[in-house]
């Protein structure tokens, strides 16, 4: 009955009843991570909302509403868009003109905030009235990644679905399935977001390189005697990595440093690592589950760093060192 | 439309069903009664308390047909109109989308004309905080001095965005947050009306996420019953607001409280992996951790006996806790918390915190702060030993006994240790071992060796003092100084507190007034350095000696007084017999 949405997961289950039973809100709120499929399912039940076939009560996609819906010129369903930066008083303004009218073609109108966390304080302010109550029958579909980033009393107007993040088993499992080994699709299925981020990082050119480099680095900077340092600008700062490309091997890097923890406190169906077992084990063994802990730390502030821009080569340089004394 | 939201179908139409706003609506409806009715109002508090409520009921009450009256009778027409929003004379403006001052000077035009169809005309301004300041400028005269007939009521979440001349104009009522309790209570009404089964542990879990908006709790309700029909359980609610069960909070609670870091991770590996947000898992947790604290601290607080009623367990687990671990460990969370938003690796900052939390834990505060009481006993005893030391004349009779009880020990001593030379050796690293033993040992024996292995092993060092080496130390003492920062400057720092008494074939004898320092600069890591630069500067092996001020008072009273007078060598050598045989007058 439902395997028609575009992801399954309660917030499908919810639209899909609210459609059958006509309880619909004037406003929800779509909350979830990138990549949760929110944009999709918010198109899926506009059309749900619009389409004329009231009997069957979820889209027929045949009728003229699901198919204006589908090539995008359904003139009462409009999608709100950040102008620039962030989403602006006027158009807030405007949407409430035009809606303040009936609706062309079908009983309801539906607009999409497709990014509500970009609403300056201003818009959300003027769009608490019109969220509340509209003057005729409209439908707004809030999507955000975070509470956070809202007014309390934006959300407060708002019936709130929640959109899980692609759990780590079906990514990989997807993963797989498009030919990656099991092992690389286990550790792309968790230091990746999203499967599209997976997907591009497992296609992009330095892809194995990055992993050597983890494995490189860390036996270098466990074994006292080799250079670390050295390694890094070798493989690093002489070719010239792109930032996003050092951004990568510091997720995987913490990542890696993450497993000998959980191999120290022997979680092994934890470690994401699989086809390196037998060093992550060696490493584990000669380090203190707080050291560990302090180094995960150690790379995800040298990844900070380099987001807000600092040298790349002194941060990476600093985070070796750091390291190195963790290690001793 | 047919449906209607529920916070809209169950808006409340007069005073009496306002929930948790008794000091407002009592307030409003004495003036009402009284016929004192300011011509300004300004409603503030937090979202889903009431103010737009509030302001439509007061509205009502006052153009009400059937009226003065203090409660609206929502028969006449008079409020059927307001309610349905078609009379003419009660204006509602959106001042966030109408906040500019050219909006302002319409509606001052309008205040002029007398009311239409009822008694008052009555502007309603909400989200009034969004008025830019030259609209709210234009707002104050109209605002202090309006027409008899005009009534203003501003609603704000923020009222500390207004304007000290708008509130003083207003007569202001605070609306407030409203309980878990009163919120449960007007759900189990509603539910009770609609005819909905609804389980009451299942209400206080939507009144704990409503953060006191009722509001918000009649969303997450209309949600709840929109999506399982007739029924509202708790388990519907927990996966709608993507929550964690309160039992999932205590056990985990109880893994860290144990230190068991495989549970704890292996638990939250669990939740990731069931779809939970790591960011809702920290924040449910942290506010967890914040009630913990709450029930230690203020146990009488209305929201945790709210928080008791329905989880059963709470109380068990906070006792595993002291309010400063609670304290500590809510700090950790709220910086894990403020990470998250700039990584989008927030299941490893997730994991992190939760192996630090259990694992700090573990180095038991409690057995630390015995330790550091215990230690603060020792030096203050330390310290009184010290004090009685320094003035042997004079002392009451038990004292001098305490006297007479170290001369035995100093005996014993010497019966123990037939070479007294070997606590303090001449110079060298090695030096190090045999003085701090005898340090601890001082602590930690009674009351009898630590005056006397001063005595004894200065005498003993001091059997030949050289004076020229002892006047080249002095002078040249600050370039000693120097030479020791340039090579470490933690060793000049502490060496700073000391002062050259003496020096004897190769002992530099150093006074310190702080035991702390003079057992710090005997460290070998100090030492070391200090030696090399007292034997460059003398040209020949030296070696530290540190000791304590006052044991040089006090063997310079025991007879050594002359060593500083005296002129030439000959003399020295006089005073060193007359030195030597004091020691033995001592002994026996």
């Amino acid at each position: 009955m439902i395997s028609n949405w575009p992801v399954a997961g309660i917030a499908a289950d919810m639209l899909q009843r609210t459609l059958q039973t006509g309880r619909l809100a004037h406003a929800y709120l779509f909350l979830g991570p990138e990549g949760a499929g929110m944009l999709e399912t918010a198109v899926y039940f506009a059309k749900g909302i619009l389409c004329e076939q009231k009997e069957g009560k979820s889209p027929c996609g045949e009728c003229i509403h699901c198919r204006r819906v589908d090539s995008g010129n359904h003139p009462d369903l409009v999608f709100l868009e950040p102008a620039g930066q962030s989403i602006k008083i006027q158009q807030i303004r405007d949407i409430q003109k035009s809606f303040s009218l009936k609706a062309m073609e079908s009983s309801y109108k539906v607009y999409v905030l497709t990014r509500a966390d970009l609403l300056t304080p201003e818009a959300s302010n003027a769009l608490l009235k019109f969220l509340e109550e509209p003057a005729t029958p409209v439908v707004a579909i809030l999507l955000a990644n975070r509470k956070a980033s809202l007014l309390p009393t934006v959300i407060s107007r708002c019936q709130i679905m929640p959109f899980h993040r692609v759990s780590a088993g079906s990514v990989q499992e997807a993963l797989q399935n498009e030919g990656l080994s099991a092992e690389n699709a286990r550790l792309l299925s968790h230091v990746k977001e999203s499967i599209d981020s997976a997907r591009k990082f497992s296609e992009h050119e330095k892809f194995a390189e990055i992993l050597n480099l983890v494995v490189q680095l860390s036996e270098e900077v466990k074994s006292s005697r080799g250079n670390p340092l050295f390694l890094i600008q070798d493989k690093i700062s002489k070719p010239g990595w792109a930032n996003d490309e050092v951004e990568s091997f510091l997720d995987c890097l913490a990542w890696w440093y993450r497993d000998l923890l959980n191999m120290t406190l022997q979680l092994q169906d934890r470690i994401v690592y699989h086809n390196q077992i037998s060093r992550v084990q060696s490493q584990a063994a000669s380090y203190r589950s707080d050291r560990l802990v302090h180094m995960v730390e150690i790379v995800l502030s040298a990844k900070k760093r380099l987001q807000s821009h600092a040298n790349q080569q002194l941060v990476l340089e600093q985070m070796v060192l750091q390291l190195q004394g963790e290690s001793s | 439309m047919s449906y209607i939201a529920l916070y809209r179908e169950w808006r409340p139409q007069s005073f009496a069903e306002m929930v948790g706003q008794e000091h407002v609506t009592r307030t409003l409806q004495n003036a009402l009664r009284n016929q004192r009715l300011a011509h300004a109002y300004l409603f503030s508090g937090p979202r889903g308390t009431g103010k737009t409520s509030a302001a439509k009921i007061l509205s009502k009450t006052i153009n009400c047909e059937n009226g003065p009256t203090n409660e609206p009778c929502n028969e006449c027409a008079a409020c059927r109109g307001i309610t349905q929003g078609s009379i003419m004379d009660v204006v509602e403006i959106d001042a966030a989308s109408n906040r500019g001052v050219d909006e302002i000077r319409d509606l001052r035009e309008q205040v002029k004309y007398a009311p239409t169809e009822v008694r008052y005309k009555v502007y309603i301004v909400d989200e009034v905080h969004m008025l830019t300041t030259e609209a709210f400028n234009a707002l104050l005269k109209t605002l202090e001095e309006p027409p008899r007939h005009v009534v203003f009521i501003l609603a704000t979440t923020e009222p500390h965005k207004l304007p000290a001349t708008i509130i003083s104009r207003c007569q202001r009522f605070d609306f407030r947050r409203i309980s878990g309790r009163q919120i449960v209570e007007r759900l189990q009404h509603i539910a009770n009306e609609k005819q909905i089964e609804a389980e009451e542990d299942a209400l206080w879990l939507i009144a704990r996420s409503a953060e006191g908006g009722m509001r918000d709790a009649l969303s997450i309700f209309d949600q709840v019953i929109s999506f399982g029909g007739h029924k509202v359980s708790v388990d519907s609610i927990v996966s709608l607001i993507g929550g964690l069960r309160a039992d999932t909070l205590a056990s985990l609670a109880r893994s860290i409280a144990e230190h068991d870091v495989q549970q704890v991770l292996h638990a939250t590996g669990n939740l990731i992996e069931d779809g939970k947000d790591a960011g809702q898992i920290l924040h449910d947790l942290t506010l967890y951790f914040r009630d913990l604290l709450m029930y230690k601290t203020v146990p009488s607080l209305e929201e945790i006996q709210d928080r008791i009623q329905y989880d059963k367990s709470f109380p068990q687990v906070a006792d595993l806790f002291s309010p400063s671990q609670l304290i500590a460990m809510i700090e950790q969370m709220t910086e894990t918390a403020q990470e998250m938003k700039w990584h989008n690796q927030v299941r490893l900052l997730l994991e992190m915190l939760l192996v630090r939390l259990a694992n700090t834990q573990a180095a038991d505060v409690q057995a630390l702060w015995k330790r550091l009481e215990e230690l603060e006993r020792k030096v203050e005893t330390g310290v009184n030993r010290h004090h009685r030391q320094s003035e042997p004349t004079g002392v009451p009779q038990s004292n001098r006994e305490d006297a007479q009880e170290n001369r035995v020990g100093m005996k014993n001593n010497k019966e123990e240790q037939p070479t007294p030379s070997d606590a303090i050796p001449a110079s060298g690293s090695r030096q190090q071992e045999p003085v701090s033993a005898s340090v601890s040992a001082s602590a930690s024996a009674g009351m009898g060796s630590e005056t006397a292995s001063p005595g004894r092993s200065l005498g003993k060092l001091l059997n030949n003092p050289n004076l020229d080496l002892f006047e080249k130390i002095t002078s040249g003492w600050s370039q000693i100084l120097d030479q020791v920062k340039r090579r470490k400057i933690t060793a000049q720092a502490w060496l700073l507190d000391g002062e050259a008494v003496a020096v004897d074939s190769g002992n530099v004898i150093v006074a310190f007034k702080n035991q702390i320092h003079r057992d710090t600069v005997m460290k070998a890591i100090h030492k070391s350095v200090i030696d090399e630069v007292l034997s460059e500067f003398l040209e020949q092996p030296a070696g530290l000696v540190a000791i304590l001020q006052t044991e040089w008072k006090q063997y310079k009273q025991q007879g050594a007084a002359e060593l500083a007078s005296t002129v030439d060598n000959d003399l020295v050598d006089e005073v060193i017999s007359i030195f030597g045989r004091e020691i033995v007058d001592i002994e026996d």
